[in-house]
């Protein structure tokens, strides 16, 4: 019994001591600045128009990466197809490799003269524009969101589907009052995981929509320049605003996976 | 439980050793470190040198490249620095006047010339800085604050009145001037000013074309070195720069498409 409570509780002071770094490091970054300085920064026009700009595309394409997610993860969890497994590697490759390899790749691919001919003809220009923004950020975004979703739905009881189906409602049917109402905390954690992704993206929005300053500027992209003019000010301020949507987001699915145990098993 | 045992032994002794690469600590004998700050511009030319360098002497540099503007940052933090050689002078003037240079350290090491990189077979057919305005083309420029060459492309177009024309085929402004290399190698715009040694490598893979902006319209930059204020080897960082700016180091500039400075 004595043993079990040491091994309990270095893993308790373990896990605290971490946290606690972590802890030191990001407060460091609210509390070394002096407020006055980030109060004049948070009015800059380079501020308002990086954050507006980073909560649009993010909005955006957290609607989209749900859009996309939900259908995808559904058939990895569902069904069986040949090639399911590549497919499905794919898929989640942008979760292993670094942003910038991905943004260089959506550049050559978006920038070649077939893709560019067919995404132009139907009015999307991804290549320097805001629209690049949340390509970029989809794909950075959708493979976290399909993981998600995949595992709430590999949670639920197939039977409960089964029953729907001999009750006589439809495969969409079924689809729409029985799946996804069961994994709707699952769909909120990866909407916020999703959104944090988005806003997040630095690398692929990079090279992708150039990081052009008051317009193709997020917040990442904000922060990076003005940590390269030596403006350290505006870079912190950004760097704040980053941390506070990434609380946001990682606090919401806390609170949610404590509220439902289908999702606990995601991480 | 004795598997775990071993694993737990495993990732423990890889990252000592992992800890122990990176901070050279295995290093019987502690060699002098000097830290450079370098334009991101200036890194094929910088490596060799340095390189030869570290061979000759017993130090050893950690250097850093970036753009001028985030070097500036990195001096203004303070972080460990001996020697500072920005893509432009200017920047070199700037960190004086903050007192950021050890005073009588500058020296001028080689000229900084614009050129107009253009993709490998010209299909747009740019053969002067005013073709630049023609509409319908895509122009990357380096961001004004970002890198010395975004300065300098803005005064090179203010000079010759072309600066509100090209402002519509503008459709990028980039950061650092190796995204724009990168974006007129693939063909992402028409052209881009870059500086001419970063050209010639890629000329030379027949990756883009190269051409030459007439003196009369162009505005030549000298790159210098310094010491810097909170260097805390300070001689040895000066015999560094003075192997730079020597005969040797010019021999080395020339390679990588530099035009030393006649001094």
């Amino acid at each position: 019994m004595h043993r079990l409570d040491l091994f309990k509780g270095s893993m308790i002071v373990f896990a605290c001591l971490v946290s606690l770094v972590l802890l030191f490091a990001i407060g460091s970054l609210f509390f070394i600045p002096e407020w006055s300085d980030i109060r004049a920064s948070l009015a800059s026009e380079e501020i308002i128009y990086s954050l507006g700009m980073s909560l649009m595309t993010g909005i955006f394409s957290t609607v989209l990466v749900m859009l996309a997610a939900v259908p995808i993860a559904y058939s990895f969890s569902r069904y069986s197809f040949p090639g399911q497994r590549v497919v499905r590697t794919v898929l989640y490759l942008p979760i292993a490799f670094p942003e910038l390899v991905l943004g260089l790749c959506l550049l050559l691919f978006f920038g070649s003269s077939f893709a560019s001919t067919f995404f132009q003809a139907v009015g999307l220009d991804l290549v320097f524009t805001k629209k690049g923004i949340i390509a970029a950020q989809f794909f950075t975004a959708l493979p976290y969101a399909v993981r998600i979703i995949k595992t709430v739905f590999d949670s639920i009881d197939p039977q409960l589907e089964l029953v729907s189906r001999s009750l006589g409602y439809s495969q969409i049917g079924t689809f729409c009052s029985v799946s996804l109402p069961l994994a709707k905390s699952g769909l909120k954690a990866a909407t916020a995981i999703a959104f944090a992704r988005c806003v997040g993206a630095f690398g692929s929005v990079l090279i992708l929509a150039g990081g052009t300053r008051m317009n193709t500027e997020t917040l990442t992209i904000a922060l990076y320049l003005n940590m390269s003019y030596g403006n350290l000010d505006l870079a912190i301020t950004a760097g704040m605003l980053l941390v506070i949507v990434a609380f946001v987001g990682i606090y919401a699915i806390e609170t949610m996976e404590s509220r439902s145990p289908a999702i606990r098993r995601t991480t | 439980m004795v598997r775990i045992f071993f694993i737990i032994l495993f990732l423990t002794i890889g990252t000592v050793i992992s800890y122990l690469m990176i901070t050279n600590a295995g290093d019987r004998k502690k060699r002098l470190e000097l830290h450079v700050l370098s334009g991101a511009g200036l890194i094929r030319p910088m490596e060799e040198l340095l390189s030869s360098f570290e061979k000759e002497h017993q130090v050893k540099t950690v250097f850093h490249f970036g753009g001028s503007g985030e070097l500036m940052g990195q001096l203004a933090m303070k972080q460990p620095s001996d020697i500072f050689i920005p893509g432009a002078n200017k920047y070199i003037k700037d960190a004086r006047k903050r007192g950021w240079i050890s005073e009588g350290t500058v020296r001028d090491v080689v000229k900084h010339v614009p050129v107009i990189a253009v993709a490998y077979d010209n299909p747009k057919q740019i053969k002067t800085l005013e073709d630049l305005v023609r509409p319908g083309l895509a122009i990357a420029l380096g961001d004004p604050d970002g890198c010395a060459i975004g300065h300098l492309a803005d005064s090179i177009l203010k000079k010759n009145e072309l600066y509100d024309r090209i402002q519509p085929n503008i459709k990028v402004r980039t950061p650092t001037v190796n995204q724009l290399l990168l974006y007129v190698a693939l063909s992402k715009v028409d052209a881009a000013i870059i500086w001419e040694d970063m050209a010639s490598w890629s000329k030379s893979k027949d990756k883009l074309g190269v051409i030459r902006i007439p003196d009369d319209q162009n505005i030549v930059k000298t790159i210098s070195i310094a010491v810097t204020a909170h260097s805390a080897n300070r001689e040895s960082a000066k015999v560094l720069c003075d192997f730079i700016g020597s005969h040797r180091g010019r021999h080395i500039w020339l390679k990588w498409g530099f035009e030393p400075c006649t001094d």
